[in-house]
C-alpha cells in the first residue's frame, strides 16, 4: 500500500474494523454466537430476526471466511443444524470489540 | 467495560429467551408439590415423585421448546457455576436436616427447640437464596418474585404458625401455576414451523 493509500492516523483504528463484522447482520450472528457454545438455525433466527434466505447467505460468507463451523447431526433423527464460532471467529470478534472500543474512545477523547 | 455488560446483558436475554417456556417453573413447581406432600402425608415417595420430572426436562425441551425456538448449547462454565451453585445448597440443606434429626446430641436441647421451631425459615431462606443467585446469573427476573415468594409465604406461615404443609403446598402451587402460565403463553406464541422447513 502507498502512502496515498493508507489511512491518515487518526483514522487508522477505523480502517482496522473487520469489514465483514462490521456489517449489521453478521455482527448480530458473531454477537449471539459469541455468547454461546453453540445454536442450531432456528435459534439464530429467532434471535436475530433474519430471514431463512438472509441467514443462510450471510451465515455462508462468515463460514468461508472461516470466522463459523456449520455442522449438521441428527437428534431423535430429526436433523439439526449447529453453528459455532471457530477459533479465528473468535478472536475475529474480540479484535472488533477492541477495535470498536479504540474508535470510540478516541472520538470521545476529541 | 460496557461492552462486556452488553454481553452479558445479550447473555442474559439469550437465558431468559431460552426459559420463557416456563418448564424449569413447572418442574421447581412439582418438586415443591412433592416436598408438601411429603410433609402432609409423612411419605418420602411423594418427595421422589416431585423430583421425578427433572428426568424428563431434557426429553420436554427437545419436545416443546426446541421445535419452536431452536437448540442452543451455553458454556459449560455457565452452567458449572448454576449447578454448583444448586448442589451446594441442596447439600447444605440434607445436612441441616441430618443435622436437626440424627444429631441430637451433638447439640444443645435449646438449640434444637429454636431449629425444629423454625426450620421452615432456614429451609425459605435456602431457597431464596438459591432463586436469588440462579436470577442473578442468568437474568431470569421471575426467579427474584419466586424468592420473595419463598420468604414470604414461609415467614407468614410460621408466623401464624400454620402447618407447613399448607404453606410448601402453596408456594408450589403458586409456581406450577406460574409455569403453566408460561408454557401456554409460550406455544400460543411461538407455532410450530411448517414441516418441510422446519430444518435448514
Amino acid at each position: 500500500m502507498s502512502d496515498r493509500d493508507s489511512p491518515p492516523e487518526d483514522l487508522q483504528p477505523i480502517s482496522d474494523i473487520d469489514p465483514l463484522i462490521h456489517a449489521p447482520t453478521r455482527l448480530k450472528i458473531m454477537a449471539y454466537l459469541s455468547i454461546v457454545e453453540s445454536a442450531d438455525f432456528t435459534f439464530l433466527m429467532r434471535q436475530t430476526g433474519l430471514t431463512r434466505g438472509n441467514l443462510s447467505v450471510n451465515l455462508r460468507k462468515l463460514e468461508e471466511a472461516g470466522y463459523v463451523s456449520i455442522t449438521k447431526e441428527f437428534v431423535d433423527r430429526i436433523p439439526r443444524t449447529l453453528i459455532r464460532l471457530t477459533n479465528d471467529g473468535r478472536q475475529a470478534i474480540q479484535e472488533y470489540r477492541e477495535n470498536m472500543q479504540t474508535v470510540l474512545s478516541e472520538l470521545l477523547r476529541d | 467495560m460496557s461492552q462486556d455488560q452488553d454481553f452479558k446483558r445479550l447473555q442474559q436475554k439469550t437465558y431468559q429467551s431460552y426459559h420463557q417456556d416456563g418448564l424449569i417453573d413447572i418442574i421447581i413447581g412439582l418438586a415443591i408439590i412433592g416436598f408438601g406432600l411429603n410433609i402432609a402425608f409423612d411419605n418420602s415417595a411423594f418427595l421422589f415423585m416431585g423430583w421425578l420430572p427433572i428426568v424428563f426436562y431434557v426429553p420436554l425441551k427437545n419436545r416443546i421448546t426446541v421445535p419452536r425456538i431452536g437448540y442452543v448449547k451455553f458454556y459449560a462454565s455457565n452452567k458449572l457455576v448454576f449447578g454448583l451453585v444448586i448442589t451446594g445448597l441442596l447439600v447444605f440443606m440434607a445436612g441441616l436436616f441430618v443435622f436437626v434429626l440424627l444429631g441430637p446430641s451433638i447439640i444443645s436441647d435449646c438449640m434444637q427447640d429454636w431449629l425444629r421451631q423454625y426450620y421452615m425459615l432456614i429451609i425459605a431462606s435456602i431457597a431464596a437464596l438459591c432463586f436469588l443467585s440462579a436470577g442473578l446469573l442468568t437474568g431470569i427476573t421471575r426467579l427474584y418474585v419466586y424468592a420473595l415468594l419463598f420468604v414470604l409465604i414461609f415467614s407468614a406461615g410460621t408466623y401464624l404458625e400454620i402447618h407447613p404443609a399448607i404453606y410448601v403446598l402453596l408456594t408450589g402451587s403458586l409456581i406450577e401455576a406460574a409455569g403453566i402460565w408460561l408454557m401456554i403463553v409460550f406455544l400460543r406464541k411461538y407455532q410450530l414451523p411448517a414441516e418441510e422447513n422446519a430444518h435448514e
